[in-house]
C-alpha cells in the first residue's frame, strides 16, 4: 500500500497508540543465528495473521454463498471442516443475479481452488501461538490480550472436541409412551435382534465394520455374518427374470439393491446415502448356509429363524439405549390467539432413572432444554399429524460448556485492553 | 459572535421541542364532528396481539395502497380508519340483507317450510325462498293481529323483523344518496357558504375509494385500466363502474369491464398455483393483488379481523364482528352490540349517536379490559405522534446545520446541531422506550427495529465522540446514520405490523436482550467507524487537492489525472450525500411514490451539471493559471474552503484515533454478540455454531474488525490504511445485516425486483467509490494544513480554523 511508501510524517505513536505488538519483537531479532527461531518469528508475523484473516472472511462469504445451493452439512463439512475447497463459479454468478441483476438464466461452470476451515484454522492457532512464544513478555499492558487470546484458545479446543466427541442423535416419543432409545442418524449398524421375554437383545455391528469380505462373527449369535457385497448408497429395484440375485432369502428375494454414486460435496439437493448389503449367515456349529440376506436402511426389520429361534435383522441408523427413560405426558404446540404464528413447542415428560434413584416430571420447551446425565434434550420437532407426539434432539457434547467460559474470559480480556487504552488516551488528553 | 454560541443552539432546541410538541397534539376532531380518533382507539386483537383498530387499518390500507391515508372519490385525504369503517358500513348494510333470523317456533318452521333446525337460525333468502309462503308471511303486517291464527301470530315477529331490516336499508339508502349530493355539489355548497363542514363526516362509499395500487403495466392492461399518476385505482373501477356513474345509487356492473376482471381472476388462480419458482413478475403481482382483494372482501364482510372481546379479557375468545352477529350475540355480548350501534350510526351518518356509542363503549372496555385499553391507547398515540417520521425529518435539518458548520459560522452553528441532535435522541429513546411498553419485549425483535436501533445507538454514540473531540464530525456522521436509518425502517415499516409477535424459538426475552442487542450495537459501532472513515477520505481529498494548488509546477501526465480525480471525488462525496437526502425525503415524502425519470432529473441534474462544471472550473484553474507564488499562497477564492477541511497533521491523527477507538468498541461487542448467539443457539437446540447465513454474517463483522485492528498493530496500515479497511467494515456489515437476508429471496424466479437488494448493490458500490478514492496514489496527502506548502514558499498557511480537534481548539500534540 501506498501509504508505508509515502512517509513524510513520521509515524509517531498517537494518543490512543495500542499494545503494540511488534515492540517486543526487537530483542528476538538480535538473535537472529537459530533458524528454527527465525521460522518461527516468520509464522509468528501479524502480516500472516491478517492474510489469514482476509482468506477466512472470503471463506466465510463464499461458504454462504454456496448454502444458496447446497445444503448446509454439505457446505459445513467441505467448506469449513476441510483442508481444501474447489469452490465453484456458480454461487458467485448467483451473487451478481440477487444484487447486480444479472440475467437468470445465466449459468458458470468451474471452480478454484481455496483453503479450506481446518487449513486457516490451525495456522491462524498456530500463528497466535507462534506470536505469543517469540513475544512473550507478562506486563499489565499486555495481560488482555494474553487473556483474550487465551480464552480463544479455549473456544477453538472447544469447537474441536465438539467436532469429534459430540455425539447428535433424537428420540421419538407418542404421548403415553415411554423411551430410553436415540438414534443418531448420521451413523449407520448392522443389528441382530433377539427377542427375549421382557427385553430384546440387540447384536450391533458398526457400518466401518462391514467391509466386502469381511466375515464378523460374535458369541452372542449362533451364526457368522459374511459381507458379500457393501453399497454405501443405494436404490431399490424390482428384480427382473434375467438378472442375478446375490440373495436367497428373506427381503431380498423380491428387491434388488442398485448400487448408486455417493452423494457428492457438489449435490445440490441435500441428499444423504441410503446403505445396503448383501450378507450370506452360516451357522456356527455346523457351518450350514443359512442363506443370502440383503439388508438396507430402506427395510424395516425382517425376521430369520435359526436353530428355531427368531431373531431380527437389520441395517438401520445406530440406536443407543440409555439406562433411564422419558415418558411424554404431553405435547403442547401453542398459537398466537387467532393466528396461525406458533407460540411455544413444549413437552412434558417423566423422567425415570433407578440407578440415580430420580423420577420427577420435566418440561421441555424451546430455549428451556432438559440436561441430564451429560446429555442434553431440546424441544426439536413433533408428530405433524397428530400434534400428539414430539421429536427431541438429544445432544452429548462433553464440551458443551467451554463456548460460555471462552466468551466472558474474552470479554473480559477486551473490556481491559481496550479499557486500559482508553484510560491513558483520556488521561493524556486531560493531562 | 460569542453570543451567537449561546443563543443559536437555544433557538434550535427550542423550535426543535416546539415542533416535537405540535406532532404530539392530539389530533381530535371538534366536538359537533364525528370522532373517527377516538373510534380509532378501540381494541382488535390482530396478529396476536391487542391493538387499536387504527394500527390494524393503517397496516391493511399501507400494504395496498403503499400508504397510511387515502384519496376518497371527491379527492379528499382521509385517515385509514375511515375507510375501515366505510367498509364495515357497507358490511352491515349487507348482513341486513343476510344476517341470520330466529325462527324458534318449530310451528313457524313448518308454516314457513323451512327444515327443522333446533337453533332456528335461517337466513333471510331462506325464509323468502318459498314464493308462495313468502307473499303469505308478508302479508301478515298489513292485517289486523286479532284476525290471525296462532301460527300466524308467531311468525308476525319474523315478518317484522324482515320488515324492519328492509326499512333500514332503506335509511342507509337515503342517508348515502343525502352525503353523495353533498359531496357532488360540495365546491359549490362551500362557495355558498352554506353547509358546515360536519356534513361530511361521512365520507363516500369505500368501493370508490381510491385504495389498490396497481403499478404494473401488464396488470394494468389485463383489468383494462389505463396507468395514471400515483397507480391508484378503487375496486369499482376494477370492476367496471365508469368514473361518470359515480354517484349513481346501486352499481352496476358494466359487463364489459366485469369480464376484464373475471379474467384477472382466472389467472391470479393459475398464478397461485404455479410453484412459486416458476412465477414471473406478473404472476406475483397477480397473487398479491388478489391477496389484497380478499383482504378487502373479508373486512367488508365484517370478518377480516377479530373486533368483539371476549368475555374474560386477554387474547381469548374473541370474535370477527360477522360471527357476533351471525350467532345473535347482540342480545347476549355488549361489546357486539355497542360495536354494531356505532357502526350503525356511522352508516346513518348520525354524528350525536355515533359520538355517544363510542364513548359509552370505550367507558365499558376501559373498566372490563384496563391493561390492554392502557397500552392500545398509548399505540394510538404513538401511531399519531409517529415520532420516528418527525426524527427522520429533523435528522436531516441536524445534518445540514453540522454540514455547514464545517464551512462558516463554526462554533455556533456546531452547537445548534449538537443541541438539535439532542432533542432528537431524547425523543428517540421515548420512542423507542414507548416501543418496548408496547411490545412488552427489548427493543430489537425484528428488522425495523433493529434499524431503530442501530439509528438510536450510533447517535449516542456519536455524541458522546463528539462531546470528547468537538469538531462537528462525529456530528455529522450521527445525523447521516440517524437520517439513513429512519429512511431505512420507514421502508420496512410499510411490509406489515412492526410490534408483530414473536415465533415459539425468538420468544425470549433474555436473548433478545442479550445477544440480539449486543450483535446490533456491533453493527451500530462499526457503521459508526465505517462513516467516520468516509469523512476521513473527504478531508484527505481536501488537503490533496490544497496541496497540488500550493506547488509551483502545474501536474502533468499521471499527476493530472490523479487530480482531476481527487477533485471530482472531493465534489462527489458531498453532492452524492446530497441527492441520497433529496431522494430519501422524496420517497418518504411523496408517500412512496416510484421516482420518476422527471423527478429524478429535476433533483439530480443540476447538482451533477454543477459538480461537472465545478470540476472542470478548478481544474482548468489549475492547469491554467500561473503557479503560486512565495509571497502570495492564498488559494484561488473557489477553492477556499479547502483552507479549512484540510487535514492538519493533528486532526489527521484525532480522527484516526476516533475511528480506531469506535473498531476497538465494535470488535467487542460483535465478538460478544456473536458468540452469545452461539450460547443460544447451543441452549435451542445443542448446536454452538451452525455456520448459517446469518450467523456467518455476524462472524465476518468480528473478523473484519480484528483484522483491522492486527493490521494496525502490525503497522500494516496507518490512519489512510485504517479508514479504507474501516469502511470495508461498512460493506461487510451492510451484508451481514440485510444481504444475508436477499438470498433466500432471490431463488424465486422473478430475481431483481427487490429494493432491499437494490439498496444494498448501490450502497456498495457507493462504499467502492470511496475505497477507491482513498486508495488513489495520493503523493501529497500528508502535505498537511499546518505544515509548511510543498513548494520552498516559506509562510505556513494558517491551519484551519475548525477540525483541529483539541478542547477549546488546542488540539493535542502527536507524540
Amino acid at each position: 500500500m501506498s501509504d508505508l511508501s509515502v512517509q513524510s510524517a513520521p509515524p509517531t505513536p498517537t494518543g490512543a497508540a495500542p499494545a503494540d505488538v511488534q515492540a517486543p519483537a526487537e530483542p528476538a531479532r538480535r538473535r537472529r543465528k537459530n533458524p528454527l527461531l527465525r521460522a518461527l518469528e516468520a509464522l509468528a508475523s501479524l502480516r500472516l495473521t491478517v492474510v489469514l484473516f482476509a482468506l477466512s472472511l472470503l471463506l466465510v462469504f463464499f461458504g454462504t454463498l454456496a448454502q444458496v445451493d447446497a445444503g448446509i452439512w454439505t457446505v459445513v463439512n467441505t467448506y469449513f471442516r476441510w483442508w481444501y475447497v474447489w469452490i465453484p463459479f456458480q454461487p458467485l454468478l448467483h451473487f451478481g443475479q440477487v444484487f447486480l441483476g444479472l440475467p437468470q438464466s445465466w449459468r458458470v461452470g468451474g471452480a478454484f481452488p481455496f483453503p479450506g476451515g481446518w487449513t486457516l484454522g490451525w495456522l491462524l492457532l498456530f500463528n497466535l501461538l507462534a506470536a505469543h512464544a517469540v513475544r512473550f513478555r507478562l506486563s499489565w499492558k499486555r495481560a488482555g490480550v494474553l487473556i483474550l487470546h487465551f480464552g480463544l484458545i479455549l473456544m477453538l479446543v472447544g469447537e474441536f472436541i465438539t467436532g469429534v466427541w459430540a455425539i447428535e442423535g433424537h428420540m421419538v416419543i407418542e404421548e403415553g409412551e415411554t423411551s430410553s432409545t436415540v438414534v443418531e442418524s448420521r451413523k449407520v449398524e448392522l443389528a441382530v435382534i433377539t427377542p427375549g421375554k421382557t427385553e430384546d437383545t440387540v447384536t450391533a455391528i458398526p457400518a466401518r465394520m462391514l467391509k466386502q469380505g469381511a466375515t464378523l462373527s460374535n458369541d452372542e449369535l449362533p451364526f457368522d455374518v459374511e459381507v458379500v457385497q457393501w453399497m454405501v448408497n443405494s436404490r431399490l429395484a424390482a428384480p427382473g427374470p434375467d438378472q442375478k440375485n446375490p440373495a436367497t432369502r428373506g427381503f431380498g428375494l423380491e428387491r434388488l439393491a442398485v448400487e448408486e454414486p455417493e452423494v457428492s460435496g457438489v449435490a445440490t439437493k441435500q441428499e444423504v446415502d441410503v446403505p445396503s448389503a448383501y450378507i450370506k449367515l452360516t451357522g456356527k456349529k455346523d457351518g450350514l448356509d443359512l442363506g443370502t440376506y440383503l439388508v438396507s436402511l430402506h427395510f424395516n426389520e425382517q425376521p430369520i429363524k435359526v436353530d428355531g429361534k427368531n431373531y431380527e435383522l437389520a441395517l438401520r441408523f445406530k440406536h443407543y439405549y440409555k439406562p433411564y427413560s422419558l415418558e411424554l405426558l404431553e405435547f403442547r404446540f401453542d398459537r398466537y390467539a387467532g393466528t396461525s404464528t406458533p407460540k411455544n413447542f413444549s413437552s412434558r415428560v417423566r423422567l425415570r432413572d433407578p440407578e440415580y434413584g430420580e423420577d420427577r416430571e420435566v418440561l421441555i420447551r424451546m430455549n428451556e432444554p432438559l440436561r441430564h446425565r451429560g446429555e442434553t434434550f431440546f424441544q426439536a420437532d413433533w408428530n405433524k399429524k397428530t400434534e400428539k407426539g414430539t421429536v427431541l434432539q438429544v445432544v452429548r457434547n462433553p464440551a458443551w460448556q467451554l463456548p460460555y467460559w471462552s466468551c466472558a474470559i474474552v470479554a473480559f480480556g477486551m473490556l481491559a485492553h481496550f479499557g486500559l487504552n482508553l484510560v491513558n488516551f483520556l488521561r493524556r488528553r486531560a493531562g | 459572535m460569542k453570543r451567537a454560541t449561546v443563543w443559536a443552539p437555544l433557538v434550535a432546541a427550542v423550535l426543535a421541542v416546539l415542533y416535537f410538541l405540535a406532532a404530539m397534539a392530539s389530533h381530535r376532531e371538534s366536538a359537533d364532528r364525528m370522532q373517527l380518533s377516538r373510534f380509532a382507539g378501540l381494541p382488535v386483537l390482530d396478529g396476536g396481539r391487542v391493538k387499536p383498530i387504527d394500527s390494524y387499518a393503517r397496516v391493511q390500507l399501507m400494504v395496498m395502497n403503499r400508504k397510511q391515508t387515502y384519496y376518497d372519490e371527491f379527492e379528499h385525504r382521509q385517515p385509514a380508519v375511515r375507510w375501515m369503517l366505510g367498509l364495515l358500513a357497507e358490511g352491515l348494510v349487507d348482513s341486513l340483507r343476510s344476517a341470520p333470523l330466529q325462527v324458534h317456533d318449530p310451528e313457524v318452521q313448518q308454516w314457513l317450510g323451512l327444515e327443522s333446525r333446533p337453533a332456528g337460525l335461517y337466513t333471510p333468502r331462506e325464509v323468502l325462498a318459498n314464493e308462495q309462503k313468502s307473499k303469505a308471511l308478508l302479508s301478515l303486517l298489513e292485517r289486523e293481529e286479532r284476525a290471525l291464527t296462532p301460527v300466524e301470530r308467531k311468525a308476525l315477529g319474523v315478518a317484522r323483523e324482515l320488515h324492519a331490516r328492509a326499512q333500514q336499508t332503506d335509511e342507509f339508502r337515503k342517508a348515502r344518496q343525502k352525503q353523495v349530493a353533498v359531496h357532488r355539489n360540495w365546491e359549490d355548497v362551500r362557495k355558498r357558504g352554506e353547509l358546515s363542514r360536519d356534513t361530511l363526516d361521512q365520507a363516500g362509499a369505500p368501493e370508490y375509494a381510491r385504495v389498490f395500487r396497481i403499478d404494473n403495466d401488464q396488470l394494468l392492461a389485463m383489468l383494462n385500466l389505463e396507468a395514471r399518476e400515483g397507480f391508484r385505482y378503487s375496486i369499482a373501477e376494477m370492476l367496471g363502474e365508469g368514473e361518470k356513474e359515480i354517484y349513481r345509487q346501486a352499481p352496476r356492473q358494466d359487463e364489459e369491464r366485469g369480464r376484464y376482471f373475471q379474467q384477472f381472476i382466472l389467472k391470479a388462480n393459475q398464478a397461485r398455483q404455479r410453484p412459486e419458482k416458476e412465477r414471473d413478475l406478473v404472476d406475483v403481482k397477480a397473487v398479491e393483488l388478489q391477496g389484497e382483494l380478499r383482504t378487502y372482501q373479508l373486512i367488508r364482510q365484517l370478518d377480516g379481523v377479530l373486533m368483539v372481546p371476549g368475555s374474560q379479557g386477554g387474547t381469548d375468545g374473541w370474535k370477527t364482528l360477522w360471527d357476533a352477529l351471525m350467532e345473535g350475540d347482540q342480545a347476549t355480548n355488549p361489546s357486539a352490540a355497542s360495536l354494531e350501534r356505532i357502526v350503525r350510526a356511522y352508516a346513518l351518518g348520525d354524528t350525536r349517536d355515533f359520538n355517544r356509542e363510542v364513548e359509552a363503549y370505550h367507558k365499558s372496555l376501559r373498566k372490563d379490559m384496563p391493561a390492554e385499553m392502557s397500552r392500545v391507547s398509548w399505540e394510538l398515540w404513538f401511531n399519531n405522534f409517529a415520532p420516528f417520521f418527525h426524527c427522520f425529518l429533523l435528522y436531516a435539518v441536524a445534518l445540514v446545520l453540522a454540514l455547514v458548520s464545517w464551512l462558516v459560522w463554526h462554533e455556533p452553528l456546531r452547537r445548534s446541531a449538537l443541541a438539535l441532535a439532542v432533542v432528537l435522541v431524547v425523543v428517540h429513546t421515548l420512542a423507542l422506550g414507548l416501543r418496548m411498553y408496547l411490545t412488552g419485549r427489548p427493543p430489537v425483535t425484528n428488522l425495523y427495529s433493529s434499524a431503530v436501533f442501530i439509528g438510536w445507538g450510533a447517535v449516542l454514540l456519536c455524541l458522546v465522540i463528539e462531546q470528547v473531540f468537538r469538531n462537528s464530525i462525529a456530528l455529522v456522521v450521527a445525523s447521516v446514520l440517524g437520517f439513513a436509518t429512519m429512511f431505512i425502517a420507514h421502508h420496512l415499516g410499510g411490509s406489515g405490523d412492526t410490534m408483530e409477535v414473536l415465533q415459539a424459538v425468538l420468544d425470549t426475552n433474555f436473548w433478545l436482550a442479550t445477544h440480539v442487542t449486543t450483535v446490533t450495537l456491533g453493527y451500530t459501532a462499526t457503521f459508526v467507524a465505517g462513516f467516520l472513515a468516509s469523512v476521513f477520505i473527504f478531508l484527505m481529498l481536501a488537503t490533496t487537492v490544497r496541496a497540488y494548488f500550493l506547488r509551483p509546477e502545474a501536474p502533468t501526465g499521471k499527476d493530472a489525472a490523479l487530480f482531476a480525480a481527487a477533485v471530482a471525488g472531493l465534489v462527489a462525496l458531498p453532492a452524492g450525500l446530497v441527492l441520497t437526502l433529496l431522494y430519501a425525503l422524496w420517497v418518504v415524502l411523496s408517500d412512496g411514490e416510484p421516482l420518476t425519470a422527471g423527478v429524478a432529473a429535476t433533483l439530480g441534474l443540476p447538482l451533477v451539471l454543477a459538480w461537472a462544471i465545478y470540476v472542470f472550473v478548478v481544474y482548468r484553474r489549475r492547469m491554467a493559471g500561473p503557479p503560486l507564488d512565495a509571497k502570495n499562497v492564498e488559494l484561488p477564492s473557489e477553492l477556499g474552503y479547502l483552507g479549512q477541511l484540510a487535514l492538519t497533521q493533528s486532526s489527521s491523527k484525532i480522527l484516526a484515533t476516533m475511528i480506531y477507538g469506535v473498531v476497538c468498541f465494535a470488535t467487542l461487542l460483535s465478538f460478544v454478540g456473536t458468540v452469545l448467539g452461539g450460547i443460544w443457539a447451543d441452549q435451542s437446540w445443542g448446536r454452538f455454531w451452525g455456520w448459517d447465513p446469518k450467523e456467518n454474517g455476524a462472524l465476518l463483522i468480528v473478523v473484519m474488525n480484528a483484522l483491522i485492528l492486527h493490521a494496525r498493530w502490525g503497522g500494516m496500515i496507518r490512519e489512510r490504511g485504517l479508514a479504507v479497511l474501516a469502511i470495508v467494515g461498512n460493506m461487510v456489515t451492510a451484508w451481514s445485516w440485510f444481504g444475508t437476508n436477499q438470498l433466500g429471496v432471490g431463488l424465486h424466479a422473478y430475481g431483481f425486483n427487490n429494493t432491499l437488494a437494490q439498496g444494498c448493490a448501490i450502497f456498495w458500490m457507493s462504499q467502492l467509490c470511496v475505497v477507491g478514492l482513498g486508495l488513489m496514489p495520493l503523493r501529497f496527502w500528508r502535505a498537511y494544513a499546518d505544515a509548511a506548502p510543498l513548494a520552498v514558499t516559506p509562510a505556513p498557511v494558517p491551519p484551519g480554523p475548525r477540525l483541529k480537534g483539541g478542547r477549546g481548539g488546542t488540539g493535542i500534540q502527536p507524540g
